[in-house]
């Protein structure tokens, strides 16, 4: 507060002596008695205006200097350079001392009308235009325009950064930003920026201000001034618990009223002026982010109660004092309107900027999201993408052709495969009509059915015509076709896979040919044993019969010789016959096979024995099996074999009585036979020449026979697929060893084209 | 005993006639060597209320003209000489033969033998059995 009696301003000499001047002419001349004029302006340069305007001041309120009643004392600073005046102005002023003249007035403009003059003066304004009017110049008036003028004199002294104390300091009871749940514009705009734009409005108002989400809760809050910090500190001691609890207790005044009033803003979206509990003002805007209210921006204003009512109103509700609210309040230095009207409006500009940068962030956040999830998609399609390629790398390295039409039969795709088969590149043939590979180079009934059943989504198995290639060359295709459906299910394309089969037609043919000259072959072998079944045995037979009626009737007339002889004339008839009859077995085991059918091995082997058993009776001999399974195939050549064997391992025994047994091992879908004896056996150099036809391995004298029996059982053996072997030692045994598919590929039917090809 | 000898070789029913002999049965034996005529003769017969009707035919399969298998086929499906037993003799051992005569009711079926001891064995067993065992239907001059 100023003492008008002293000055603490720098004041330059001749200023002290202007204003000992201006005041010896106040005194002398009373001018400002004589005074007409409405207005008193003092006009000059900022520096000079300074200095001018403290001494008037001091020269009008100093001394006993009476104002005229409706005088106004206007002191205003003007925009450097330009100075306004008029003639009854300049009248006034240069009735007083020349000296003050010289130094108030300079430049002249061009002439304004006072009334005119005094608006624009209070429009550039930047102090209160005091205006005393009415009431003679007492204490009251006196103190109060010094008073209303001290209130702002302070302007003058701030600059930018200078702070109340430490009013930056955080509260005693805590941030109360700790307790924000929402934290959208708190993240979004960050502590430090935050706090920068609550700094602009506390500059200029020195109050508080806070910073609110949508749901009450603080994003940032800064107690600037003195009383605002003594009255939020005051009221947060009345209200119990932790930080939390004070504010829901509703004892929490400053609190309270700071967050009702930004509540209000975010729910009714409008600026709110209204009164706080402590006892000043506060203005809240809602921030706006896009079309949501993501919070509220407020900020205290006006001076703290001076009048008695209020501070004892006020130090009831805080239970605190008079005096102490009394002497908070006079720290306080009081904010012109002008000062006010700036900062609610820079406040709505903050509302505005923190919205926008909400808004920003959280298209950025979306746009974020957005990419995750497209990159997510990305990936997902990769592999599928992966798949894809692999797939139409498939095709295009096919040596099949594989192509697809539209439903107007053009061509869609048409792969290497394709070209290689056909002759047309894909340039020659994409967007033709497929019919130019078809035989007929239309549409054909067949292709027409084949349309039909596509289009009803069930297009036919492989199936074979015939096309034409590029050349001209007709050639057999197997086609394999499909529908290819859209997103809708619906049928927009068929595909074709195409294969030719020229080879495989040859090959068919081939083995139709091959199938014909054998069936042609086993036929005229047919024919030739019938004939050799009755033709060739039939003179054999009267020599033998014959030669013994011989020896029977003329015994008497031969001698010893002669019946030996004509004896050897009938065995020869008689093996000449068995002969015959083992060649007609052997060939008869693949032109009368039987078709295959399902054979139960036991029961056979149980028949061979019984067939055998004079032979088994004669040699004592025992003949065992193992379990024998049951398998596809002839069971009269099964017997055969069986009677074969069985029959061949009881001729050829030793001193020894004959063990024969047949082992039996299932493995695989194969049987293996083992047919096990203890006879003379034989050296290894003879183990594959016994199956040939004809072998013999010893003389008939010693042991009969017509070296065919195991060249047939070789043969039914290979007419099932199988094999057949011999391991043994001589004078210790054999092992004739049979393997047989339990399964028959072949149905073994020998009057069907389907022979077995041997 | 009457027999009807249906064979077209010479030698052959002369073996069977040798084999008759050399067992001491007596036995009347006719030979034809064609089928169609003895079917005929066989009809006339009926006519004659059976006279000379044989008790047995032997018969052969690989005849000339008509085949006897064919004739097995007439003899049994005529519905008086069907019971006249007929016993197959013939070189073929084949099995669809076998069948075959069996399936069209012959009474049994003989493989010719190579040997004649075998012939003579065959030809007592053959008289023993059909004229000693079993017993004929009536109209057959075995009373």
């Amino acid at each position: 507060m100023r003492d008008s009696t002293s000055s603490t301003h720098p004041v330059e000499n001749s200023v002290s002596e202007l204003r000992r001047g201006l005041l010896d002419a106040a005194v002398t001349t009373g001018w400002l008695k004589k005074l007409k004029a409405k207005a008193l302006f003092v006009a000059g340069k900022e520096d000079l205006f300074q200095t001018i305007s403290q001494v008037f001041v001091d020269a009008i309120f100093s001394t006993d200097v009476r104002m005229p009643r409706d005088c106004a004392v206007v002191l205003c600073e003007l925009p450097e350079g330009l100075l306004f005046e008029s003639e009854p102005c300049l009248k006034a002023i240069t009735s007083l001392n020349s000296e003050v003249c010289k130094h108030i007035c300079t430049v002249s403009d061009l002439g304004v009308d006072p009334e005119v003059l005094l608006d624009r003066a209070t429009n550039l304004m930047t102090l209160t235009c005091m205006r005393i009017k009415g009431n003679p110049p007492s204490q009251d008036l006196e103190s109060g325009a010094r008073d209303a003028l001290n209130r702002i004199q302070w302007l003058l002294q701030k600059s930018l950064g200078t702070t109340d104390g430490d009013s930056r300091a955080p509260q005693p009871y805590g941030d109360l930003a700790e307790l924000n749940d929402s934290k959208i514009i708190f993240e979004a705009v960050g502590d430090s920026l935050l706090r920068e734009i609550l700094d602009d409005g506390l500059n200029l108002l020195e109050t508080s201000a806070a910073i609110f989400e949508s749901n009450g809760d603080y994003a940032l809050s800064i107690k600037a001034s003195k009383w605002c910090r003594f009255m939020d500190e005051r009221s947060r001691q009345l209200a119990p618990g932790d930080n939390r609890e004070a504010i829901e207790s509703g004892k929490w005044h400053c609190n309270q009223s700071c967050r009702e009033t930004s509540l209000m803003a975010v729910e009714s979206g409008l600026p709110v002026d209204q009164a706080c509990n402590g006892g000043i003002r506060i203005f809240a805007v809602p921030i706006k982010a896009g079309n949501d209210i993501v919070g509220s921006i407020n900020i205290g204003y006006g001076d703290p109660p001076k009048e008695k009512e209020a501070l004892e109103a006020l130090a009831l509700k805080y239970e605190t004092t008079v005096e102490e609210l009394s002497n908070q309040a006079q720290k306080y230095h009081s904010r012109p309107p002008f000062i006010i009207e700036q900062s609610k409006k820079r406040l709505l500009s903050a509302a505005y900027l923190i919205g926008e940068i909400v808004e920003r962030r959280r298209s950025k956040m979306e746009i974020q999201k957005l990419n995750l999830m497209l990159n997510e998609r990305i990936r997902e399609l990769e592999p599928a993408e992966r798949e894809r390629l692999k797939l139409a790398d498939i095709v295009e390295q096919s040596n099949d052709a594989i192509f697809s039409i539209d439903l107007e039969s053009r061509v869609m795709s048409w792969n290497s495969g394709a070209e290689k088969i056909y002759g047309y590149s894909p340039e020659e043939i994409v967007g033709q009509s497929i019919f130019m590979i078809t035989k007929e180079e239309g549409p054909t009934q067949e292709t027409e059915e084949i349309r039909t059943m596509v289009m009803a989504g069930t297009p036919p198995k492989m199936f074979e015509t015939v096309h034409k290639r590029k050349d001209g060359v007709e050639i057999p295709v197997a086609l394999t076709i499909s529908c290819i459906r859209n997103e809708q299910d619906r049928i927009t394309e068929i595909s074709v896979i195409s294969r030719d089969i020229t080879e495989k037609r040859k090959s068919e043919e081939a083995l139709k040919k091959f199938s014909r000259d054998l069936e042609r072959s086993n036929n005229e072998l047919k024919q030739f044993a019938f004939a050799a079944a009755h033709d060739l045995q039939e003179p054999l037979r009267a020599m033998a019969n014959y030669s013994d009626l011989l020896t029977g009737r003329y015994a008497a007339m031969l001698d010893e010789r002669a019946v030996k002889y004509i004896n050897r004339i009938a065995e020869s008839s008689e093996r000449m016959q068995a002969l015959i009859q083992d060649l007609l077995h052997y060939s008869r085991v693949d032109t009368h096979g039987k078709p295959f059918a399902e054979v139960d091995l036991q029961e056979v082997f149980l028949s061979a024995t019984k067939n055998l058993r004079i032979a088994i009776e004669e040699s004592g001999a025992v003949v065992v099996a193992d379990k024998l399974p049951k398998i596809q195939a002839d069971r009269s050549q099964m017997l055969l074999l069986f009677q074969n064997l069985i029959g061949n391992a009881i001729k050829y025994r030793r001193q020894e009585t004959p063990q024969i047994s047949v082992h039996s091992k299932l493995e695989n879908g194969m049987l293996t036979l083992d047919f096990k004896d203890n006879g003379i056996g034989m050296e290894e150099e003879h183990f594959e020449r016994i199956f040939v036809i004809f072998q013999r391995l010893h003389t008939r004298d010693e042991y009969p026979g017509t070296g065919m029996g195991l060249a047939i059982c070789k043969r039914i053996v290979d007419r099932h697929d199988g094999a057949i072997w011999v391991e043994s030692k001589p004078a210790v045994g054999s092992d004739f060893f049979v393997r047989l598919p339990t399964v028959q590929k072949a149905t073994g039917d020998s009057s069907a084209n389907e022979n077995s090809a041997r | 005993m009457k027999i009807l000898h249906v064979e077209d070789n010479l030698a052959d029913s002369d073996l069977l006639k040798e084999a008759f002999e050399s067992i001491g049965i007596e036995a009347t034996v006719q030979v034809t060597h064609d089928a169609k005529k003895a079917l005929s003769g066989l009809e006339q017969n009926l006519q004659n209320q059976g006279a000379n009707s044989p008790d047995l035919i032997v018969l052969d399969l690989n005849l000339p003209k008509m085949d006897g298998r064919e004739m097995l086929k007439r003899l049994k499906e005529h519905p008086q000489l069907r019971r006249i037993p007929v016993v197959i003799l013939s070189t073929s051992n084949l099995e669809q033969d076998i069948s075959f005569c069996y399936e069209n009711h012959c009474n049994s079926y003989i493989v010719k033998p190579i040997r004649f001891e075998e012939y003579k064995r065959i030809a007592k067993n053959m008289l023993e059995y059909w004229f000693s065992t079993v017993a004929l239907p009536s109209g057959s001059t075995n009373n």
